[in-house]
């Protein structure tokens, strides 16, 4: 039986993040947030999205990327 | 071409000419207050720009000399260079991506349901809403520190977007502009057999763009300078907003004021750049709202 303190171990460990440490929460919300406003810019027709929607969306990404890969410029640099 | 000057030129023939006269005055009376007020908003940021741009060991010494002799970018490379300026910035923009995406999709379905909806208590509910914006946050930061901690949720990410999410003044702004919406718009969306959900998503959202921007532009700004909050849920310097990095600069016997100033450009020009971008609906949605006072 998984107990209360257990579960709330996942969010505490994917909400916090060292310096030099992959950011799981960036990677959970900045990829949601990239779905989320890329398919409100490139699918939804009647939401007539400009291009600093579009532009957004693949800023987004960017970050979520630079969220996985944030050990990979350790500091100081 | 028609244009307002053109049509006041018309009336500006005997008693106009003095409607006239007292036209200039008042925009003249106008036009000197906005002038104040800008010279009061911009003075203390290009200060604080050419400050910046001044040798640390010759800011006190040349302060009446506004414009520096010699300038250099060297605070802005010692403050990136000596702090992690680039981890403060990417929490802050992380922090305020949360935020205004679920502010905007929580406050524009909260809004549609108080201003279209039809369901018991709908009234108390708003004015329970609305009466939450009377409340000081600072007077309920220790219960919500208590309720954070009792969560386990105390130096997350989590812990300083959760309290952010959803918050009363964007439900009233989006209320605001749902109600300005005709019903008819509903009534034409249900007869073509849209649900609920559909009429918000391809009825309500589109329409409600300009509202969208403006209320996605006052919760970057307001999050983007969060500093209490951070301060007090965040123990980590690794996980701290810009602001609350910034505020650690500040030390007790000194401070490194060109780089403090340079820092105070740096935070301070991703807000410029969202209010540049979303400027054009970000007007429309003040006025379409009525959030103009």
């Amino acid at each position: 039986m998984i107990s209360p303190a257990t579960l709330a171990i996942v969010p505490l460990k994917i909400g916090t993040a060292g310096l030099n440490e992959p950011v799981w929460t960036g990677v959970i919300v900045f990829g949601f947030v990239t779905l989320a406003i890329g398919y409100l810019a490139f699918v939804r027709r009647e939401f007539g999205a400009g291009i600093v929607l579009k532009l957004g969306t693949v800023l987004l990404f960017l970050l979520t990327l630079l969220s996985y890969f944030w050990p990979s410029r350790p500091w100081p640099h | 071409m028609s244009t307002d000057l053109d049509l006041s030129g018309e009336d500006r023939t005997g008693t106009g000419r003095a409607t006239g006269t007292g036209q200039y005055v008042v925009k003249a009376l106008a036009h000197g207050i906005l002038i104040v007020a800008s010279a009061l908003a911009i003075i203390p940021f290009a200060y604080a720009l050419l400050t910046s741009l001044k040798p640390e060991e010759k800011i006190f010494s040349t302060m009446a000399q506004i414009i520096p002799a010699e300038p250099t970018v060297m605070n802005y490379v010692n403050i990136w260079m000596q702090n992690p300026l680039d981890r403060w910035i990417f929490n802050s923009l992380l922090l305020s991506a949360g935020v205004v995406f679920f502010t905007l999709l929580l406050d524009s379905l909260a809004g549609y349901a108080l201003a279209k909806g039809d369901f018991k208590g709908q009234r108390f509910v708003y004015l329970l809403v609305v009466g939450t914006l009377i409340v000081p946050p600072q007077a309920i930061v220790v219960p919500l520190y208590i309720e954070m901690s009792q969560f386990k949720l105390v130096n997350t990410y989590w812990a300083v977007m959760f309290l952010y999410i959803a918050n009363p003044f964007g439900v009233f702004m989006m209320r605001q502009f749902f109600l300005s919406v005709p019903d008819s718009y509903l009534e034409a969306a249900r007869m073509d057999g849209c649900s609920t959900l559909q009429i918000y998503t391809r009825i309500m959202l589109p329409m409600a763009k300009p509202a969208l921007s403006s209320l996605a532009v006052f919760t970057f700004t307001f999050i983007w300078g969060a500093f209490l909050w951070p301060l007090i849920i965040l123990s980590d310097s690794a996980m701290y907003p810009l602001q609350v990095g910034l505020a650690g600069l500040t030390g007790q016997y000194s401070s490194q004021w060109g780089q403090l100033m340079a820092a105070a450009i740096i935070a301070a020009l991703p807000v410029i750049t969202a209010y540049l971008l979303a400027q054009k609906t970000f007007m429309e949605g003040i006025a379409l709202t009525g959030s103009k006072g």
